[in-house]
């Protein structure tokens, strides 16, 4: 069984502006404002760019932000993904 | 059931309540305001028994309306002015859409505002009653109303609630015993008593004022004051909003643009004196 | 205004409020309000020449219904990600199914919780996935858990704890206690795919269903405003040749045969619907009853006529179990409050 794929359609819904180092979302489709601190950000842009298993985003978004890739890494990720596929910003397959 | 109709700002009112006395109170406390726009009331606030024999029977006075929230608990019948001051609040805390609703207290000096956040006991509606006696104009206590379209603030001048401490303080500073309400004791905001806004303040009702300067008070600590980021300051206009979500994205926008163009800082103060003279510093630095 | 008559009429026929003064038109608003039809009315009313503090208050209820749709349908989204991998399509009933498929119901249309039906043996299954996506009990006394396991067509209602929207995940359209027995497996058999993974009624039965809804499902309170989803509805599907025929069939599949009628014999009443008459049958003295019931508000907004409300209450809750479970039911009840 494959891993579960996560897509966002983040930059068709959303209007954000950065506040204070911080990113401010309104999401159109839930009506719901997020304030948003990295890693969260970066992932939801690699997510727009391209769906992703949590393993590819975990590399991809360490690369971006230059951090090496641990154990802990993919922890964090896990847990930021099931938080925005909470909130309904991020989809998974 | 006996009825009263006033405008306060842009809002038209019908209030109703099945006793004569609460709505004979209220219309002494707003006397001098003008009629509903047009002659029409489009909000309704009301009062009554939460069960028939209430009405008659140890009564009790539920809050009601247009607009109302369950499991609301009835209040006593002597404080029976409180809640239809509260009805009045639930129907424009719920129901209001066109304007975007701070939950702060506000004056208004040389066209700018001066807006001031705050929950029960922060000191803002006695600050307010204060300042607007002092050459402030007042715009609101309760409700700061935010034109969607063009971000002044419009004024709602509704009778202010002073309570506890803060009663005789401005009875001290206010010569005209008619503009206060009846002396209302225990009610489960303590005690309380209404004070109708100023001549001025009625007169004037519908000129808005810039937003220019939002202060966070909180009465009864040593004095002491700090700013406040934008990212704050976005956050707890919102979180003390109650109509926010509802106006989507049209309302971050705007209330985005008063949080990155209103500067904001919170202050403390230990008495009135202290707190006005730390505001009219504080307006000072802002060009009011 | 004595009575929400003068909504009814302002609803079917918006040009008879050329004629009110203020005080009608503070009436209307509070009557509207009251019945959850502000939404509607001010869509009704739109292109009226009124004045112009009606003029903003309708736009602004126009708004907060458009606010109210949005919110509908970020739910019914949410709620096809959850059951979705389930393998699950859920049936869309009521408000949220009015708004998602786009039916002139929804316009304006205030929409409450969420109503979705599926198959009772996976019911289960989406009672688990729901509380693992972030739902909990609305009411999690053991009463009401087991009162609405044993005798209702309805898990008990579920609310986001984030959100705070609720949802409620139905297996059939009325309690298995009921004297009518709908048949569920025709009503998933007979539903329509809408979109990938959701689904509505078939527009009989969409009827059928409104009608239960407007009799067994609660005391009448809202009777009006199901009165007038089921008026906008057969004015759409009325215009399908065959749509008479098939809600006659379905209403005998359902065992729902007078209650669809006596719908359709009182939206002719109190909207001018037009209706197949064979189906309506003639009017019956109780049709009178229904009336003063659903219209049973005063200008202030306050419910009025108590003794019929409490008349179809027991009325109800009477069609809902049988006498003696009704009998226990009502005195756990009162003894909670």
């Amino acid at each position: 069984m494959s891993a579960p794929t996560f897509r966002t359609q983040f930059l068709q819904h959303c209007r954000t502006h950065p506040i204070d180092g911080m990113t401010l979302v309104f999401h159109r489709p839930s009506g719901t404002t997020h304030f948003l601190d990295s890693p969260a950000p970066e992932m939801l842009d690699l997510l727009a760019a391209a769906p992703m298993d949590a393993a590819r985003l975990t590399s991809a978004l360490c690369a971006r932000l230059g951090l090496d890739e641990d154990s802990e890494a993919r922890t964090v990720v896990e847990a930021r993904l099931a938080q925005l596929v909470d909130a309904g910003l991020v989809q998974v397959d | 059931m006996h009825s009263f109709a006033v405008r306060i700002g842009r809002i038209s009112y019908r209030i109703g309540s099945p006793w004569a006395a609460p709505i004979a109170a209220l219309r002494r406390l707003y006397a001098d305001y003008p009629a509903p726009e047009d002659g029409i009331a489009t909000v309704t606030a009301r009062i009554g028994p939460p069960r028939p024999w209430r009405r008659w029977i140890r009564p009790q006075v539920a809050i009601e309306g247009d607009h109302s929230l369950p499991d609301t608990v009835p209040m006593a019948y002597d404080h029976a002015l409180l809640a239809i001051e509260m009805a009045m609040n639930m129907q424009v805390a719920l129901g209001e859409r066109r304007h975007l609703l701070i939950h702060a207290s506000a004056v208004e000096r040389n066209g700018k505002a001066l807006i001031m956040p705050g929950d029960s006991g922060s000191g803002k509606s006695t600050l307010a009653a204060l300042l607007g006696e002092r050459g402030w104009r007042l715009l609101a206590d309760e409700f700061v109303m935010i034109d969607m379209a063009t971000g002044m603030a419009i004024p709602f001048p509704r009778a202010i609630s002073l309570k506890n401490s803060a009663i005789a303080e401005v009875e001290g500073r206010i010569a005209d015993p008619a503009r206060f309400g009846p002396y209302l004791s225990n009610t489960p905001k303590g005690e309380l008593r209404h004070l109708r806004p100023n001549a001025q303040a009625i007169a004037r009702m519908d000129e808005p004022a810039l937003p220019a300067l939002i202060l966070f008070p909180s009465y009864g600590y040593e004095a002491a004051s700090d700013g406040v980021s934008r990212s704050e300051l976005f956050m707890r206009l919102t979180e003390g909003s109650t109509n926010y979500v509802a106006l989507g994205q049209p309302g971050f926008d705007r209330m985005l643009q008063l949080a990155e163009t209103v500067p904001s800082a919170r202050f403390a103060y230990p008495d009135s004196d202290s707190g006005i003279a730390i505001v009219e510093q504080f307006c000072a630095e802002a060009g009011l | 205004m004595k009575d929400a008559r003068a909504l009814a009429t302002a609803l079917a026929d918006p040009i008879s409020t050329l004629t009110f003064g203020a005080d009608d038109w503070t009436s209307l608003l509070a009557i509207a309000r009251a019945e959850r039809l502000d939404g509607s009315l001010a869509y009704r009313l739109a292109d009226l020449p009124l004045p112009a503090p009606i003029v903003r208050t309708l736009e602004d209820a126009r708004a907060q219904a458009e606010f109210g749709r949005t919110q509908a349908l970020w739910e019914v989204e949410m709620a096809r990600r959850t059951i979705a991998p389930l393998g699950i399509a859920p049936i869309l009933l009521k408000g949220s199914a009015f708004a998602f498929a786009g039916l002139p119901a929804g316009v304006g249309r205030l929409v409450g919780d969420l109503d979705i039906l599926v198959p009772r043996d996976r019911l289960d299954d989406v009672e688990a996935a729901l509380l693992m996506a972030g739902f909990d009990w609305a009411k999690d006394d053991a009463y009401s858990q087991r009162y609405y396991r044993r005798w209702m067509h309805e898990l008990p209602p579920l609310v986001h704890r984030d959100r705070g929207s609720m949802i409620d995940v139905h297996h059939t359209i009325l309690p298995p206690t009921a004297r009518r027995t709908p048949d569920a497996a025709a009503l998933i058999a007979d539903s329509i795919e809408i979109a990938p993974g959701l689904r509505i009624l078939s527009p009989a039965d969409m009827i059928v269903h409104a009608a239960t809804h407007l009799f067994a499902d609660g005391d009448l309170a809202g009777g009006l405003r199901n009165l007038w989803d089921i008026d906008r509805l057969l004015r759409l599907f009325a215009a399908t040749p065959d749509f008479w025929l098939q809600l006659d069939t379905r209403a005998r599949r359902h065992e729902m045969l007078e209650p669809v009628a006596l719908a359709l014999r009182l939206a002719d009443r109190l909207f001018a619907t037009p209706v197949e008459p064979r189906l309506a049958g003639h009017d019956r003295i109780r049709d009178t009853l229904f009336i003063r019931r659903m219209l049973a508000r005063d200008g202030w907004g306050r419910p009025t006529r108590p003794a019929s409300r409490l008349g179809f209450y027991i009325r109800s809750h009477g069609m809902r179990m049988p006498p003696l479970m009704l009998a226990k039911h009502l005195w756990t009840k009162a003894r909670a409050q």
